[in-house]
């Protein structure tokens, strides 16, 4: 199956600061792709690479097979985008905005206008000017903008901005019901990765212009999982039951890391050798602790070549 | 699918509260302007007599204070005069009488009385012949004074023809003086009295024209000689052609006339116009960049170039439909205050190559006037265009727009000079065979420097549109 959206080996620099190196990821049909990094690791940069906002150095960018660089009208034909902030014409109604954009694609009906303005829920105000719009709304008029050409490529850089809670989990199932029923590939960025976890199927973590790892959320999550808690009388000679990344805690605790499987025979070994066992629970851990992690593990390679 | 683009363009800027400004100010300057010159124009009636009694009031301080001859004499005898002026309308056989004879009278006798006496022979002698002059203004018959001058003049070519020698210059002067008779004949026969009105001034400047290019030395040598024999002719062309097809009687007096502003207009003389077309020019990419609506312009099929070009295409669309706009305001405005018949007011166009007249419509001159200016109202948008996409900044490109039209070279008499732009961009001085006031600027150089600057301008738009990053909050 051919990516709906693709980058190979993409570099940018600003002056003489390397902002991106060899960024390489790609978004299949139906797949939502979760951009994730703190600020200033380089998201809007990549988007606005893809989206023929900003030159590319080197590396190439395709859009349903299209590279922007040779062929950006036909790549940007199914695109809809909103980077940094939604960007309608304040002097303008929500109407209006939607109308000029819809004359900039073939045939975009009224009804399909009508539709997305019921689906974001802006059809009381449609006719009011953007710059009497709450930024949530303009948010909502920025994705009603984004959705007029029927994309099959979602570029949202940071949607979440400005929204409200309720905002965000009405985003999300729109996202989902597009990816799902639509089939519609979606790149999304966000700093904040507990509000994209849910609902993403991939993460692609980027930290200081560099993708430190791309994997399926499965993957992630199941990287979170195996490790426990046991709470036993004393840690006397404990030390020679436990590897390398376990560790010894506080009030005679002890956190290890075993497979399913492992860890039953690891607590009849304790039992056997005396040691009574007060409690056993398998530690949670979340998306974020296993992301902070992974930038953890990344700063620390860092660290260790200096 | 540009069209598109363009109608976007096109429907942005006419909802953007800076155009509707600009469509405001239109109508408020128009209203103003033409205000002010009705009001305070050489033919009003109220604001003359205004203007007598207020002056007349000054005359009657000065008068007490002046404590010189000089002053004494000039506010004296101006005293006398506008009170004089007051008992007659402004445009009227008297007052052109008053200002032509008895104002000078007025002077001489005041001079004699303070300088030679109350008693003296001059001053009596000078207040009889202005008294004379008095009682002639009480039933003034002006008809009588153009018959004496016609017979004085008529005496003129009499002397002139009885001289055995008749050489060419000798008829030059009789031919002066016929044409003389001729206005004379034509202010009796159309009851056209010396007398301030638009049809008198036509004629006096007509004479006037005349006798400057018979004083002319024809033998040109400098390119300001040139010119200044070009005017002259052309004045005398058209004043001839205007008496030839009896076109002076019909003036009217109105301040100015509908065909004359709206060819003003169309021509590009005048503020309104150029600041539209720069501030559209200006503002219409930076507009986006400030607001950050480039970005998602920007991703919409459509190349750099073709947005570039939708963006002037529109900048030019609008620019002249807000120049149709704009005389559309000045027939009403123009109409209201000078009378809307004044659209009749002929047209008379001089070619300088075959230094003859012609009458032409309204409409096609109004195009072919705005059609030569368009060039110089083109580029300074392509160029204004060029600095707004270069710096984002509609300021700092209005200011290079409004610099160069600011500028003037015209008399920067070195060859450099035809290669300034301002100098050859309006090609209505080159028309019917007109010359420039530069005598390095041709018609040549001239098209060869717009058509260059326009293309390499554009090419630059175009180059540094097409490389700009839209750059990270
Ligand atoms: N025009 C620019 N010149 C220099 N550095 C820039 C410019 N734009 C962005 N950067 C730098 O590039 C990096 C990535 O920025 P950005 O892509 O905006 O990050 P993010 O969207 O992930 O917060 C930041 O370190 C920022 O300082
Ligand atoms: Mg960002």
């Amino acid at each position: 199956m051919e990516a709906v959206l693709e980058l190979k080996n993409v570099n940018k620099h600003f002056g003489k600061k390397q902002i991106l190196h060899d960024i390489s990821f790609s978004v299949n049909e139906g797949e939502i792709l979760g951009f994730i990094g703190p600020n200033g690791a380089g998201k809007t940069t990549t988007i606005k690479l893809i989206l023929g906002l900003q030159r590319i150095d080197s590396g190439e960018v395709f859009i349903n097979g299209k590279n922007i660089k040779t062929n950006f009208k036909e790549a940007m034909e199914r695109v809809g985008a909103i980077v940094e902030n939604p960007d309608s014409y304040m002097y303008l109604s929500g109407m209006q905005n939607l109308e000029l954009i819809a004359r900039l694609y073939k045939n975009i009906s009224k009804e399909k206008i009508n539709e997305l303005v019921e689906l974001v829920g802006l059809k009381d105000r449609i006719h009011d000017k953007v710059s009497k719009y709450s930024l949530g709304m303009r948010q909502r008029l920025g994705i009603a903008e984004a959705l007029l050409n029927s994309p099959n490529l979602l570029v949202l850089d940071e949607p979440t901005n400005g929204l409200d809670p309720e905002g965000i989990t009405e985003l999300r199932n729109l996202l989902v019901k597009l990816a799902t029923e639509n089939k519609v590939a979606i790149l999304i960025s966000s700093h904040n990765l507990a509000e994209l976890q849910s609902f993403c199927t991939n993460i692609c973590i980027i930290q200081e212009g560099k993708i430190i790892s791309t994997e399926s959320i499965n993957a992630l999550q199941h990287d979170s999982l195996g490790r426990y808690i046991i709470e036993l009388n004393h840690l006397e000679n404990i030390d020679s039951y436990l590897k390398e990344e376990d560790k010894k805690l506080e009030n005679n605790m002890i956190e290890v890391g075993r497979e399913r499987e492992e860890i039953s025979d690891f607590i009849f070994e304790l039992l056997k050798n005396n040691y009574k066992i007060y409690q056993v629970k398998e530690k949670e851990k979340t998306l974020e602790q296993a992301f902070l992690e992974r930038i953890g593990g990344e700063n620390d390679e860092k660290s260790n070549q200096k | 699918m540009m069209k598109n683009l363009i109608k976007n363009e096109l429907f942005k800027l006419s909802h953007r509260t800076e155009t509707k400004v600009l469509l405001i100010f239109a109508i408020l300057v128009t209203i103003v302007l033409n205000f002010m010159n009705y009001y305070f124009s050489e033919t009003n009636e109220n604001s003359y007599k205004k203007q007598l009694k207020s002056m007349i009031k000054f005359d009657e301080d000065m008068k007490k204070s002046a404590d010189n001859i000089e002053d004494k004499i000039y506010y004296y005898s101006d005293y006398e005069i506008n009170q004089l002026k007051l008992k007659y309308p402004l445009i009227s056989a008297e007052t052109g009488y008053i200002n032509q004879t008895i104002s000078d009278l007025a002077e001489e006798m005041y001079r004699n009385q303070f300088t030679n006496g109350i008693n003296s022979e001059s001053y009596l002698e000078v207040k009889k012949e202005y008294e004379e002059a008095l009682q002639k203004l009480e039933n003034y018959d002006w008809k009588q004074d153009i018959n004496e001058e016609i017979k004085a003049n008529q005496e003129v070519i009499d002397v002139l023809s009885d001289t055995t020698s008749t050489s060419s210059s000798t008829q030059t002067e009789i031919d002066y003086y016929q044409e003389v008779i001729r206005v004379l004949n034509y202010r009796l026969k159309n009851n056209i009295p010396q007398d301030g009105s638009n049809a008198s001034n036509t004629l006096d400047e007509y004479l006037e024209s005349l006798q400057a290019y018979k004083m002319m030395n024809k033998n040109v040598v400098t390119h300001q000689d040139k010119i200044a024999l070009m005017e002259v002719e052309k004045a005398l062309n058209i004043g001839k052609y205007e008496l030839d097809h009896d076109l002076i009687k019909d003036q009217g007096n109105s301040y100015t006339t509908i065909a004359e502003e709206l060819l003003s207009v169309a021509s590009g003389q005048g503020f309104m116009i150029m600041f539209v077309a720069i501030f559209i020019a200006s503002m219409i990419i930076p507009t986006e960049f400030e607001k950050g609506t480039i970005k998602q312009l920007l991703v919409k099929p459509y190349t750099r170039t073709e947005i570039l070009v939708s963006k002037i295409i529109a900048t030019i669309l609008y620019f002249i439909g807000y120049t149709i706009f704009f005389l559309v305001v000045n027939w009403i405005v123009v109409g209201i205050f000078a009378g809307f018949n004044t659209i009749k007011a002929p047209i008379i166009v001089y070619d300088f190559g075959s230094k003859t007249a012609t009458q032409v419509g309204l409409i096609p001159e109004l195009i072919k006037c705005f059609l030569l200016v368009l060039p110089r109202f083109l580029l300074t948008m392509f160029i204004a265009n060029l600095f707004a996409i270069g710096s984002k900044s509609t300021v700092l490109a209005m200011f290079v727009g409004l610099s160069l039209n600011m500028s003037d070279f015209t008399m920067l008499q070195k060859p450099i000079a035809k290669f300034i732009l301002s100098n050859c961009w309006d090609f209505n001085v080159f028309a019917n065979g007109g010359i420039s006031m530069n005598e390095y600027v041709t018609l040549t150089s001239s098209v060869i420097v717009v058509v260059v600057t326009t293309i390499v301008v554009l090419l630059l738009s175009n180059i540094v549109f097409k490389r700009k990053e839209i750059k990270n909050q």
